[in-house]
């Protein structure tokens, strides 16, 4: 299970990546995201709406009503020109952190590790 | 099975509506929770669940704890609302609907704004005079290291301090005086100098001017660095240096020689005070309105001519004044050795210059001293009127926006919050205040003016070129529209969404209605305790008009005849064939204020007293003011009178007769011992005796408000000097008296200016504040009921529009126009009970502290606070049968079929 604090860092991001492939509503996000980690993040209601409301007051997102064929309301949510631009800033700081972590713990790459310590 | 009468649609729809009383919990975000259940519940249903199992399954999953989910959801919407989140977005929003519901109400509205401007003004009026009354002295720059000095001497305090030698003091003994002042360790500089009240007459060629408040010192270069005194015009030191040398005041120099007076040269012109000569040095600022000084002239001349003088001293900033107290106190060798020496002396007293206005009252003080008791009742009447405008505000507002129920609610179906409702509502209130602006102002404009010569007060008339000014008003505006929308915005934004709709809350909320009762009720008793309080102020000043003050007080001129006792004689009888002219006198004056008192004791007793005062009548004086005396046989015949005899009125006889135990009538031949710690060097007589020669009643020479202390009266047939002349005459020619008495001494005095009072404005005049208050008081209360009313039958107005209906069906079963009317009426009889009981008391215990300031006063009679509450009933009833009235008449069939 990733950390509480983990979680509460990647939410946004996450929920931007999602919203760029295309429109989405938030009970089909928490699936997503629930079977992209193989069950490891379990989101709940509680915790992506206060997210998703608080992206749309920073205009990250914007939302509308969607009457499906069964007649069913959804509220779709969708990334804005102004998300877009939050996403890619996310995006390279993640990518950051992450070459920092693939370096760190690749076997073949001593040098660098060797680097550190005499710093 | 149970599953046949599961409904999913009514248990979501179930589930939604319980979400909805979670306040951040707003109706589309339930539903949008809701389609995630809908789409769980799918799930579940497939995975083989039962309809109840899966509904259940998808609700935990959904949402496990809605108090948790509202706490962070009301976080979200706060986040970014910190000052004006989506408030400027909605403010034009605000504004339309706030000017459309003023728009609506227009009758009602225009009475709040009625009220308001009307509350407002009395509170920036009262503000302004407070400001005034407060700021006295503030203008002169480090008035907080400037001090008065003063003496205590037997029990009373002096404004003043005595020179060594009094009037005969020369001019090197006062300069001595003054240097040890100034040599005092703390002491920076000190001043000396005194201000003659009384007109003398200034020639300028062949033009003479009387002139008062004409001030002497002779430390000239002190006294215009410790205060600053500006010169407009002219050369300091030219007046520093040379005595016999004046500065003018501006408005004096513009009396003297016109409005174009500094293209005139002045400075080095010669003016003649009596016979003395004096060069023009210069033209100093007028001394503000709001200085306890007030002068037209300074004169610089080597020696004060007067007994004492008036003495200023300025210190470092660090000294504190009981430290120069004390070194002043110990330095009384140097500065008057005649004090060191006498055992009536009781230090020096200091009053910091900003504070003598309201805190010193003293003997002789240059104005008469302010009254922070006044200052207190001006501002709470117009508090009161102040809250009586917002509480009818809150009142009427409660109940005209009960009808806008439904509007609030539809607002919170879209999204509004609490936060929103209020804001709306505040801002209805912002905007009525703001929309007072003109009209106070106006009002103001009006006012303002007459307010300064009614309370002989200066405040700014041209007030709106004072950034303050508009800094006050802008701030008590948004106050007062905070304070009135508050009750509103609190009470109607509180409701949930469900209650909205149901009702009508003006008929039916309990918590309305309690909390507009209160308002009434509160308003009652603010009227009951002001008009009680107007009608016992009122009451005791008739009183005091009324009272016996042991002598006649109509019909009776003063003249300051100043003069030798020939010139007085010859003045007489000037007068003496005048026909209406029923006597002439002179001695003291009556109606004055109070000053110095001497000490004494009886013969033969050890036990002195310091608290007698000093008159001087000749006989026809005495008889002239009708007082009560023993010798009346010489007043009706006063060839039989001896040449002077001393009486002691009615106190100063009980005083002594029951201190040593002798009868009263055995007084008479004993002697007195006046200033008996006085030694006669040459004689070795101790004291000035006389002997008790009758008694006469009491008499109030002073004000009301000083008890009668003992007073010794030497009555005489002649004496070397008389200043004042006492004239009595009667009504028949009151229209010429003063015309007769005028050409009768500019007969005997020709060079003089005509100086005269007459008794009974004098003694009126001691009560000028105590006048001013009262009728104020009158003005007030009438503006407060005024206000109070207008409230009341605007809220009654309103309230039977509403129960146009109800009226309808009582008239229609039967009720007659007077049951309904007292139908109407009875609500409020309560009320006023209430009312009563809370404001009779707090107004008994602030008017007793106010009449115990007087020493001879009404008993506070308990009628009164009745007579107040019928009155307030009287009026309030009329106002609402009227208004009750005008819907009865209505057709009972028109209001019945109307669809509210």
């Amino acid at each position: 299970m990733a950390t509480k604090a983990l979680v509460a860092a990647s939410t946004k991001p996450m929920v931007l990546s999602i919203l760029a492939y295309g429109e989405n509503y938030g009970y089909n996000i928490i699936q997503q995201v629930e079977s992209m980690s193989d069950g490891e993040l379990q989101w709940t209601d509680a915790m992506l709406y206060p997210v998703l409301k608080r992206m749309e007051k920073e205009k990250l997102i914007s939302s509308r009503w969607v009457k499906t064929e069964a007649g069913r309301k959804r509220k779709y949510y969708k990334i804005t020109e102004t998300g877009k631009a939050k996403l890619v800033e996310e995006k390279s700081q993640w990518l950051n952190v992450n070459a920092i972590f693939q370096s760190l713990w690749s076997d073949d790459d001593e040098i660098s590790f060797s680097e550190i310590q005499t710093v | 099975m149970s599953s046949n009468s599961f409904n999913i649609e009514i248990e979501i729809e179930r589930w939604q509506k319980s979400l909805l009383k979670y306040q951040s919990i707003d109706p589309e975000f339930a539903e949008e929770l809701a389609s995630g259940l809908r789409d769980r519940y799918d799930v579940f249903l497939e995975e083989g669940y039962t309809n109840e199992e899966a509904f259940a399954k998808a609700k935990k999953k959904t949402i496990l704890d809605p108090k948790a989910l509202d706490n962070e959801m009301s976080q979200v919407k706060q986040q970014g609302n910190s000052i004006f989140g989506d408030f400027l977005y909605l403010f034009p929003n605000y504004i339309k609907i706030g000017w459309r519901n003023l728009g609506r109400k227009r009758f009602y509205n225009l009475i709040n704004l009625v009220s308001l401007t009307i509350g407002l003004v009395c509170a920036i009026l009262a503000i302004l005079y407070i400001n005034y009354e407060t700021s006295f002295d503030n203008f002169i720059k480090d008035s907080r290291q400037i001090y008065r000095m003063g003496q205590t001497l037997r029990s009373q305090d002096y404004s003043m301090i005595a020179f060594e030698d009094y009037n005969s003091a020369s001019s090197e003994q006062q300069k001595i005086h003054i240097d040890a002042i100034k040599n005092t360790q703390g002491v920076i500089d000190a001043c000396h100098f005194f201000i003659f009240d009384g007109p003398r007459l200034l020639r300028k060629q062949e033009e003479k001017l009387p002139t008062s408040k004409i001030l002497q010192t002779n430390t000239p270069e002190s006294f215009l660095d410790i205060f600053g005194w500006p010169l407009i015009e002219g050369a300091k030191n030219v007046f520093i240096q040379n005595p016999n040398t004046l500065l003018f005041t501006e408005s004096e120099a513009e009396r003297f020689y016109g409005n174009n007076w500094a293209s005139q040269d002045l400075v080095g012109k010669t003016i003649e005070i009596d016979t003395m000569a004096y060069t023009i040095a210069g033209v100093l600022k007028d001394v503000p309105s709001n200085s306890h000084l007030d002068f037209s002239v300074v004169i610089h001349q080597n020696k004060i001519d007067y007994w004492g003088a008036r003495t200023y001293l300025k210190v470092a900033s660090e000294t504190g004044k009981l430290s120069i107290k004390t070194n002043l106190d110990k330095n009384i060798g140097k500065i008057n050795p005649r004090l060191a020496r006498s055992e009536l002396f009781g230090g020096f007293t200091l009053d910091r210059l900003d504070e003598i206005y309201l805190h010193s009252n003293k003997l002789y003080e240059i104005k008469p001293p302010g009254e922070k008791r006044y200052l207190y009742i001006f501002g709470i009447i117009s508090s009161i009127i102040l809250l009586l405008t917002i509480s009818n505000y809150t009142n009427l507002s409660i109940a005209m926006n009960a009808s806008r129920m439904r509007e609030i609610g539809m607002r919170k179906i879209f999204g509004a919050n609490r936060l929103n409702i209020s804001k709306q509502f505040f801002i209805e209130a912002l905007i009525i205040s703001y929309l007072c602006v003109p009209f106070i102002l106006l009002l103001l404009v009006f006012l303002i003016p007459r307010f300064n010569s009614f309370m002989d007060v200066a405040i700014i008339e041209n007030f709106w070129t004072d950034f303050r000014f508009w800094a006050l008003l802008l701030s008590l505006l948004i106050v007062i529209g905070i304070l009135s929308g508050l009750y509103p915005s609190i009470f109607l934004s509180k409701n949930k969404i469900t209650t909205l709709f149901k009702a009508n809350l003006a008929k039916d909320s309990k918590s309305g209605l309690t909390v507009r009762k209160a308002i009434i009720t509160f308003q009652f008793g603010l009227l009951i305790g002001l008009c009680s309080l107007t009608l016992l102020v009122n009451n005791q000043l008739r009183f005091i008009n009324n009272k016996d003050l042991g002598y006649q007080k109509e019909n009776i001129l003063y003249v300051d005849i100043n003069s030798n006792w020939d010139t007085f004689m010859a003045f007489k009888n000037e007068l003496n064939s005048v026909s209406g002219i029923t006597g002439i006198g002179s001695g003291s004056n009556m109606g004055t204020l109070p000053y110095n008192q001497t000490t004494y004791r009886l013969k033969g007793t050890d036990q002195v007293f310091d608290d007698a005062y000093n008159l001087y009548l000749d006989y026809p004086s005495l008889d002239l003011l009708g007082v009560q005396t023993s010798i009346q046989k010489y007043l009706d015949n006063p060839a039989e009178a001896p040449n002077s005899l001393v009486l002691i009125n009615e106190t100063a006889a009980n005083n002594l007769s029951n201190n040593f135990s002798i009868p009263k009538q055995d007084l008479v031949g004993r002697i007195i011992i006046e200033e008996p710690e006085y030694k006669d060097e040459e004689t070795g007589e101790i004291g000035f005796p006389f002997q008790i020669g009758g008694f006469i009643d009491d008499i109030n020479v002073f004000s009301l408000k000083e008890k009668i202390t003992p007073m010794f009266i030497r009555v005489y047939r002649e004496s070397e000097y008389a200043y004042l002349a006492s004239i009595r005459y009667d009504s028949s020619i009151s229209n010429t008296v003063l015309q007769t008495v005028e050409n009768a001494y500019k007969k005997v005095k020709p060079n003089d200016a005509f100086i005269y009072s007459f008794l009974s404005q004098d003694v009126n005049e001691l009560y000028d504040q105590e006048q001013k208050i009262g009728s104020l008081s009158v003005y007030f209360s009438f503006v407060a009921f005024l206000v109070a009313i207008i409230g009341l039958i605007a809220l009654t107005a309103y309230l039977t529009t509403l129960k146009r209906k109800e009226i309808g069906m009582r008239k229609i079963l039967g009720a007659s126009s007077f049951g309904i009317i007292k139908l109407f009426n009875k609500e409020y009889i309560g009320l006023l009970l209430v009312a009563f009981m809370i404001s009779v008391p707090i107004t008994y215990y602030g008017v007793s502290k106010w009449l115990s300031t007087f020493a001879y006063r009404i008993d506070v009679n308990l009628l009164v606070f009745f007579i107040a509450a019928v009155l307030t009933l009287l009026i309030s009833s009329v106002a609402v049968s009227l208004v009750t009235m005008r819907v009865i008449r209505s057709e009972p069939v028109e209001a019945l079929r109307e669809d509210q």
